[in-house]
């Protein structure tokens, strides 16, 4: 064996020595450089100012956004708006971690119920100095009062959405007011053709629970504190009266999905649905359906009241350019852009002049969403909040689905939500 | 092989193979047709051929753009993860050196830590570095998430080559250079096969670093778009189907390219044994 | 062998010319910025002064000469007003006066600024030069009070360095390079020294020249740091590249270690970068609990009550036990699962004379080709109760539809079904290539000594493709065990929490409940218990270092 053999291969190397290793290295150096400047995305000119807004819109709303960013940029010609669409499931996160390290937007559209976590953490500017009287009277004033915490309003309402009672025409001439005769219609359509359902909605979920939670006089939260309400006898009484609809009646399918939801819908296989504004584009291309508000819990007299959930725009507490910022959000919650929103977008808006519109008035859609969200319970925007959705899933799963006892299910839940705390 | 034993194995590769596409037709199905809710149906197959999905995907001023940001930082987390991975390979296997087994195992307990967390760091990473908002960033967490299945992969493949081969070659006096390029990397193809389409799966299919980081429209890859059908409430199942399947695409044309190096074998019996 | 730098002897002196002019470019344009960040600064300084001293302040800095003008000002809620959270900005002190405990207007200027640094700092340069700062801050109770100054132009400008000693280095670093390649030169500790501190000197310059009439330091712009990165970059990466580079050693035998560790450094130092520092930072947060938007140290009790399974028996569900087994459970199947099939099917494949390979390949590649959120949710509806085509073709053998969800071994089965299907195609493809070591000859020589195709199997095909498959293996374990997707699409952790595994647990904690530190705990937590595991398998692919 030869001597490079015997001091093993490794002595002999002299890696840097061949020429065809500095050419390689020469061109990925020219690789990596040139990727370096093809990575380069253009900003405004120097005397431009760039306002940066962030939404999870798509289409329709995606484009009547758009329109109402192009009328800002008319009327403010050294301003751009740049709108990044961000995919909803990186959202918040996206926020939470750009935000506070000044890399965030100027101005964001979200939903209301993570203010409290948000402002908590210092994120979001309080308006209290840029709005006036003339701004939030334009608004209905549950949708503002949806953006205040601590006594300190966050956002302005761009659209509010809830849940209500969708009814197929075929199957049911009019709507019910109230949940014994909804119970009625159910059950002689059911007698008719077992293959038709009553009713469906997600019937683990504390969202679309609420409405009968809040019907039989329950509530989540007992008053301004943090203090807990869902194990009283009230929310006990809402759980079992969802599970006898379910299991003695039999108007619940036994599992519920929302795809499973809408192809029933549409097969004409279901008669009513519980669900928000969104569920109509669900059924793009079906017709014979209506909505209308939902019924007055029988047992109770009192209306079943949903959530009700504010989308606004929010103000970045880091940015460089409040007030411009603020002009923006002022321009995109205003009346003509509400209108651009409303027809353009199909959003229910939060303004009220759009809805004395004689256009508006005679859409059976929005007049039923509107009526809906003056009987609603504003969706609690404190951070606590978040912590209540999983223990109560299990407690809805466990009592309705599964068939444990509901007040003790809601005690376990209340036990899990205080464990939780630190 | 008698000619039964084709049949039947042609019979059960038959099978497999509709019993694995059949999750996928249902993809199909609600990519073309014009409704954007999830097909429940038993049926997977498509009934109706509506090309709106699609033309509104491909319509989309930003796709071509976005396609291309895919496709380079896919390619270039490929290449970069291939070449570290293939030297670091090619010492982990032919040179002991101390500290040796210990960075073996750093690979391994790399891929242990749950990245559930890791978003935060990695963010302020990113920012110190300065690669926010630059497809360069995203290049650099993918190459280092591939690398150490890359590293052992190839590893694992250059032990099996026997030394003497590269010994013999350097009495005839060749270069490291030349060894590495003309003797190791031929006969590993298959390896790098592998790890190449490894890397381009986890460089492709990546949303949720993508969509944190980066700060333009202009800047997002294709699985951020497609996943920004995907809404609080609902999900437009149309497009979402119509854009996985145009995912889907350059991957099995990799794949169908990487197919006879993966498959190659060793066309002289002579360079081994 | 004495063995050439790369551009023979004009390199140096190019690289001198391009350093020097790089550094003249620099130079100029850091002079300037320096300038305006000292003025810029001076201003913020004395703003943020002005509003800790409040009105009394206002005086103070009126007899001091740079000073022009000065005021401070503060909220307060208008009357009567229908929403208690409006607020309106008054003057509260100014340098001029008469103007105190006044409405601000909003067409002088700097009123304006008060107003609106109410609101938003701002920093303006004034057409004369000078700069007018606005400071603000919110005090308890949510009222607010800012402060403005407006500052005459400063007096000197300031030499800066940083540009021009980083062209001094690399101008010396390559004639270091030339320098040193005579071996007996003694000069290369000197060379060295001069060089560092050249650069030490010139970033300390600035500092060390500054004049500044209202005592305030000046504080670090962002030219600063940049020239000072580039400066320590110079400092470090220069003599590493050097040394690392063994072939120019000219007449030393070089350590046969540093290629190794040249092969395998920037591998591992991007991994170490990227991956290190976020686990160090899980660990950090495994020890803190973050209550009421504050972090707090809470020491060894996130992992106490994890490991105590917080006051629940062993054997619920969201028991830490209990989530362990199931993760056991789920990894062991899924492993074992995917290997399977997925050898098995590189086997069927690799048959030579097999017909229409390359199209069954293709169709088997489509579960790991096809993006996984959508296919898991297909998956999910196959096994609805109702509507499901599983329960459907069940129907068609006589069995009753089994509620998917609701049973724990029924959930977990679909889960390990969507899985396998999802994971198996990789496996597949590590495996056809794994084959190809496996030198045919070998098949053949055993062949005519009339081995059975099962024995070829065990003698041949298995030790021969252990050491290329047993990393995707272990590798493919430890992904299975943190595999968070599938379980969270599929069953949801149905029923109750039960299919849940560790990873999905850490994820509600941090995501759904805010507990980031209980979730990082939980993060370490996964990793000890795949770092015990790895050293056991560590044993088993030792003995394949053959």
């Amino acid at each position: 064996m030869n001597r490079a053999g015997r001091r093993g291969l490794s002595a002999s190397f002299e890696p840097w020595s061949s020429a065809g290793v500095r050419r390689l290295l020469a061109g990925l150096l020219l690789v990596v450089s040139a990727s370096l400047f093809a990575c380069d995305t253009p900003r405004a000119t120097p005397d431009e100012e760039e306002i940066v807004l962030w939404h999870a819109y798509r289409g329709d709303e995606r484009a009547a956004l758009e329109a109402g960013v192009a009328a800002f940029e008319a009327r403010h010609p050294k301003v751009r708006v740049r709108a990044l669409a961000v995919p909803y499931d990186a959202f918040v996160d996206k926020v939470s971690l750009a935000v506070p390290k000044g890399n965030g937007p100027d101005v964001f559209i979200f939903g209301h119920d993570r203010l409290g976590d948000w402002a908590q953490r210092g994120l979001l500017e309080p308006l209290g100095f840029l709005a006036d009287e003339s701004v939030l009277d334009r608004h209905p004033r549950e949708t503002v009062d949806a953006l205040v915490y601590g006594n300190e309003l966050y956002g302005l309402p761009l659209a509010f959405k809830c849940l209500a009672l969708y009814y197929d025409k075929a199957l049911v001439p009019a709507p019910p007011a109230t949940t014994d005769e909804l119970e009625q219609v159910a059950r002689a359509l059911r007698s008719r053709n077992p293959a038709v359902w009553g009713i469906a909605w997600e019937l683990e979920s504390l969202y679309f629970h609420a409405p009968w939670l809040h019907g039989f006089g329950g509530a989540v939260y007992r008053d301004d504190a943090d203090t807990l309400a869902l194990d009283t006898p009230e929310a006990a009484r809402s759980l079992a009266f969802v599970r006898a609809w379910r299991d003695d009646a039999r108007i619940i399918p036994p599992e519920v999905t929302s795809a499973l939801t809408t192809a029933l819908f549409r097969r004409h296989e279901l008669a009513f649905v519980v669900s928000g504004p969104w569920f109509r584009a669900e059924l793009s291309g079906h017709d014979g359906w209506g909505v209308a508000p939902l019924p007055v819990v029988s047992a109770t007299g009192q209306p079943a009241r949903p959530f009700l959930g504010v989308e606004g725009l929010f103000l970045n507490r880091r940015s460089p350019r409040k007030r411009l910022a603020f002009d923006l959000m002022v321009a995109l919650t205003g009346d003509e852009a509400a209108r651009t929103r409303f027809t353009g977008g199909g959003q229910l808006v939060a303004n009220q002049v759009v809805y004395e519109d004689a256009a508006v008035r005679a859409d059976a859609f929005s007049q039923a969403f509107r009526a809906q969200a003056a009987r609603t319970v504003a969706l609690s925007n404190r951070p606590h909040m978040r912590r209540i959705w999983t223990p109560v899933k299990d407690a809805l799963s466990a009592a309705i689905v599964h068939g444990a006892e509901p007040a003790g299910a809601l005690k376990t839940a209340v036990e899990e939500i205080a464990r939780v705390d630190p | 092989m008698g000619r039964l034993d084709h049949v039947f194995k042609h019979a059960f590769l038959v099978v497999f193979s509709v019993a694995t596409l059949f999750p996928a037709l249902w993809v199909v199905k609600m990519a073309f047709r014009a409704e954007q809710s999830f097909a429940t149906s038993m049926n997977p197959l498509p009934t109706a051929f509506d090309l709106d999905n699609f033309a509104a995907l491909l319509g989309d001023a930003l796709f071509g753009r976005q396609l291309l940001n895919s496709l380079f930082v896919a390619a270039l987390t490929t290449a970069v993860g291939v070449f570290l991975a293939c030297t670091a390979a090619y010492a982990f296997s032919r040179f002991r050196f101390p500290g040796r087994r210990a960075g073996l195992m750093f690979l391994l307990v790399t891929q242990m830590f749950p990245g559930t967390l890791m978003t935060i760091p990695l963010y302020s990473l990113m920012e110190m570095l300065g690669l926010l908002d630059a497809l360069l960033g995203l290049v650099l967490v993918y190459s280092t998430t591939a690398i150490p299945f890359c590293i052992y992969m190839l590893k694992g493949y250059f032990d099996t080559i026997p030394r003497e081969l590269e010994e013999s070659a350097i009495m005839d006096g060749a270069g490291p250079f030349t060894l590495f390029w003309r003797i190791i990397l031929p006969l590993s193809r298959p390896a790098i096969a592998v790890t190449a389409l490894f890397s381009f799966m986890t460089a492709w299919n990546e949303y949720i670093l993508a969509a944190t980081f980066m700060g333009d429209e202009r800047a997002y890859t294709l699985p951020v778009k497609v996943q920004s059908f995907v809404g609080d409430y609902t999900t437009e199942w149309g497009y979402f189907a119509a854009g996985a399947l145009i995912v889907s695409l350059p991957v099995m044309a990799l794949f169908f390219a990487l197919q006879k190096h993966l498959v190659g074998g060793l066309t002289a019996g002579s360079v081994k044994g | 062998m004495k063995s050439a730098s790369p551009f023979g002897f004009l390199g140096p002196v190019l690289a001198t010319i391009v350093a020097v002019a790089l550094g003249t470019f620099v130079f100029h344009r850091y002079a300037a910025e320096r300038a305006d960040s000292i003025g810029r600064a001076r201003a913020e300084q004395a703003a943020r002064w002005l509003l800790t001293h409040g009105p009394t302040g206002v005086e103070d800095l009126r007899r001091s000469g740079t000073v022009r003008l000065a005021g401070v000002a503060f909220d307060a809620p208008p009357a009567g007003s229908r929403y208690p959270y409006l607020r309106r900005p008054i003057w509260l002190a100014h340098t001029e006066p008469g103007k105190v405990e006044a409405a601000l207007s909003r067409d002088d200027p700097a009123e304006k600024a008060a107003a609106d640094a109410l609101v938003q700092d701002e920093l303006v340069r004034l057409p004369d030069g000078g700069y007018r700062a606005a400071a603000g801050e919110r005090l308890g109770g949510g009222e607010r009070r800012a402060a403005v100054v407006e500052l005459a132009p400063p007096q000197r400008v300031l030499v800066p360095w940083p540009g021009l000693s980083m062209a001094m280095l690399a101008a010396l670093v390559f004639w270091w390079d030339l320098a040193r390649r005579n071996p007996a030169s003694r000069s290369r500790p000197v060379v060295g020294a001069l060089t560092v501190s050249v650069g030490v000197l010139g970033l300390l310059a600035p500092r060390l020249l500054a004049v500044d009439r209202l005592e305030v330091p000046a504080s670090v712009g962002s030219a600063d740091v940049t020239g000072a990165a580039m400066l320590l970059a110079g400092v470090v990466l220069a003599p590493l590249a050097l040394v690392v580079g063994t072939g120019w050693r000219h007449g030393s035998r070089p350590s046969p270690h540093r290629v190794a560790y040249a092969y395998i450094g920037p591998a591992l130092l991007g991994l170490g970068v990227l991956v290190l520092v976020p686990f160090l930072y899980g660990v950090a947060l495994a020890f803190t609990r973050a209550s009421h938007g504050e972090v707090v140290f809470v020491g060894l009790s996130n992992f106490v009550d994890i490991l105590s399974s917080a006051g629940r028996s062993l054997t619920e569900p969201l028991s830490f036990y209990f989530t362990l087994v199931v993760t056991l459970l789920w990894t062991l199947a899924n492993v074992v699962l995917h290997t399977g099939i997925g050898l098995g099917l590189a086997l069927l494949l690799k048959e030579p004379t097999l017909r229409f390979k390359g199209v069954y390949r293709v169709l088997l590649i489509v579960p790991w080709a096809v993006p996984s959120y959508i296919t898991a949710l297909v998956w999910k509806g196959m096994f609805n109760q109702q509507y499901g085509l599983v329960n459907h073709l069940l129907a068609g053998v006589g069995v009753a539809p089994v509620a998917w969800f609701s049973e724990f071994w029924t959930a977990f089965t679909a889960n390990v079904v969507t899985n396998t299907w999802l994971g198996f195609p990789f496996m597949m493809v590590v495996s056809l290539g794994a084959l190809q070591s496996i030198p045919a000859d070998l098949y053949e020589a055993a062949a005519v000594d009339g081995a059975s195709k099962w024995q070829k199997f065990r003698h041949i095909t298995m030790p021969l493709l252990r050491p290329a498959l047993v990393p995707a293996i272990i590798l493919g374990s430890v992904w299975t065990f943190n595999m968070f997707n599938i379980i969270y699409l599929v069953s949801g952790g149905q029923p109750n929490h039960g299919t849940d595994i560790l990873i999905t647990q850490a994820y509600r904690f941090a995501f759904e409940q805010d507990r980031y530190g209980y979730a990082a705990a939980y993060s370490v937590l996964i990793f000890f218990i795949l770092v015990i595991w790895s050293f056991f398998t560590q044993r088993f692919t030792r003995s394949e270092e053959a």
